[in-house]
């Protein structure tokens, strides 16, 4: 509750601009009646004894009449939810699914996300992985390739409790669903790939850390991450061709780089891939007052597989939407679109 | 405050007495819009409202009330939305599809997309903002906390939330101005 000396500090001229503002930020409400749902129907996921449990003064007792209510709601038919593009078929089926049943259809071609669907957009068309709600949906990934999507779903992770770790208890699997398919189901997809649960140690396990399609290739980056502490570790950027993916028969893919990423913390990097020449552009920026620290840039050569450093300077800029590092090499300049932004500093400088 | 937190205030029984749906329907504009200041993500915002709302009601016979039950869920938001990238190292790996834009420009993509979704021109302005300074100007407008009550969510000093709030009010302020002479 705010006092009058609280109040004497908003100034005379603060007073209109504070009351046009209002109190809600967006046209629209962001804390939806679906979101609601979903966070209803991760408390009964996570805790089904406590959801029903309520809380009178310090001790717990049973309210049977709000719990049937609770649960009359969670099942009420599709018509009886007034917003959204909620489809209760297939939130309920998800919601009984849960961790031991993950996909629940076998592949829609009807654009319907659910509660806790991965949502992903390519050439104007929307395709979702259906996911239980223990699912991180952000550590899902899909990319457009000419042979289909190749996608990823987040595995189930647990926390280790005494870092508070993350770390997938299932594999990653890469799957190719058709285009067509705008559901991103195993069920209608191909099984391309599954890495590794675990990187050379019990507690060590492969993280998934994006998909990156450009026309054949993608390249797919991985790190491994040991639970019991948070350490820097070494990004690995590999490749499928997906022309030999589409031949048929489970492709492992092609490692190219081992990156360090220990000094990410304070600095700033980026991948870019300059398709003209086959080559990735590796750039760390050169951060900190000093003016002669020089960006580094290295370029690395799909076709002859090696990487060289560049004396050149990174202009970065942008083609329509698409985020571009222009690089020059014999006096020549060369355009590589960049991909993937790499280290703590991003956010820092977000973030202030 | 609002005058209906203080139904959840009793002194001789600190845990209210609040089903799930009645906190969200209560407080979840609260929360999910203190996410979205701090995150400036829908996505994040959605998320992290997610775990503040499951971590409170598993944790509601733990609140004492020493603040009301709105700061006590600001304050769960906060630490959620500070923790949220942290367990998930991997985030520290930002994927750029063809929609994205510069790293070093101040707009992602979201919030490319999120410019005609402000009320209006001020909120957009106070967006742009630094974290420290939106944060304290969320707080005052939008959640109306006291000075004391925003130094104790934020963990710093009275003067300090008094001099972050002139600061961010002095660069609306110049902005507005800016803009009506242009």
């Amino acid at each position: 509750m705010k006092s009058k000396a609280d109040s004497d500090i908003v100034k005379i001229e603060d007073t209109h601009w504070y009351r046009d503002a209002g109190k809600n930020p967006l046209r629209e409400q962001g804390f939806t009646p679906e979101l609601m749902l979903r966070i209803e129907q991760a408390a009964v996921h996570r805790n089904p004894q406590d959801f029903i449990k309520f809380n009178i003064g310090k001790s717990k007792v049973l309210t049977g009449l709000a719990a049937a209510l609770l649960v009359l709601f969670l099942l009420w038919p599709k018509d009886g939810i007034q917003q959204g593009d909620l489809n209760s078929e297939s939130t309920l089926k998800s919601q009984s699914a849960t961790a031991s049943q993950p996909f629940p259809s076998p592949g829609a071609t009807k654009y319907l996300p659910t509660f806790n669907s991965a949502d992903f957009e390519f050439n104007g068309k929307n395709y979702f992985m259906t996911l239980p709600l223990d699912r991180d949906r952000n550590a899902s990934y899909a990319a457009d390739t000419p042979e289909g999507i190749l996608w990823s779903p987040a595995p189930p992770m647990k926390k280790n409790q005494k870092t508070k770790l993350l770390y997938p208890t299932e594999p990653y699997t890469l799957y190719l669903s058709s285009k067509e398919q705008t559901e991103l189901s195993p069920y209608s997809a191909r099984k391309v790939y599954t890495f590794p649960l675990y990187a050379g140690g019990a507690q060590a396990y492969n993280f998934l850390i994006g998909i990156y399609g450009f026309g054949e290739k993608v390249f797919l980056a991985t790190g491994a991450q040991n639970a019991n502490e948070l350490t820097a570790f070494p990004l690995r950027i590999s490749m499928l061709n997906m022309k030999r993916v589409a031949s048929g028969g489970l492709v492992e893919p092609q490692e190219l780089l081992t990156l360090d990423t220990s000094s990410n913390d304070e600095s700033k990097s980026f991948l870019a891939f300059d398709q003209q020449h086959e080559s990735i552009l590796l750039v760390d920026i050169a951060t900190g007052q000093n003016e002669k620290v020089k960006d580094r840039v290295r370029l690395y050569d799909l076709k002859s597989q090696t990487m060289r450093e560049l004396d050149t300077t990174i202009q970065m800029g942008k083609e329509g939407s698409v985020a571009i590092a222009q690089y020059k090499l014999g006096g020549v300049k060369r355009s590589a679109e960049i991909f993937m932004k790499i280290g703590w500093q991003w956010y820092a400088d977000e973030a202030e | 405050m609002q005058s209906n937190d203080m139904g959840y205030m009793a002194k001789s029984s600190y845990a209210p007495a609040v089903t799930l749906r009645e906190m969200m329907e209560e407080y979840g504009s609260d929360v999910w819009n203190y996410a979205f200041f701090l995150t400036r993500s829908r996505e994040q915002a959605n998320d992290i409202s997610q775990e503040v709302f499951l971590k409170a009601y598993r944790n509601i016979g733990k609140f004492r009330g020493d603040s009301s039950l709105k700061t006590w869920l600001l304050t769960i938001t906060r630490n959620t939305a500070f923790s949220y990238g942290k367990s998930n190292f991997w985030r520290r790996f930002i994927t750029l599809d063809t929609k994205q834009h510069l790293p070093n420009e101040v707009r992602s993509a979201e919030q490319e997309a999120l410019g005609n979704a402000y009320a209006n021109r001020i909120w957009e302005i106070i967006m742009a903002l630094p974290k420290k300074n939106r944060e304290v100007l969320a707080l005052d407008i939008q959640h109306g906390l006291s000075i004391a009550e925003m130094a104790k969510l934020l963990g710093v000093a009275e003067g300090t939330v008094k001099s972050r709030l002139a600061r961010a009010r002095d660069k609306v302020r110049i902005a507005i101005k800016e803009e009506e002479q242009e």
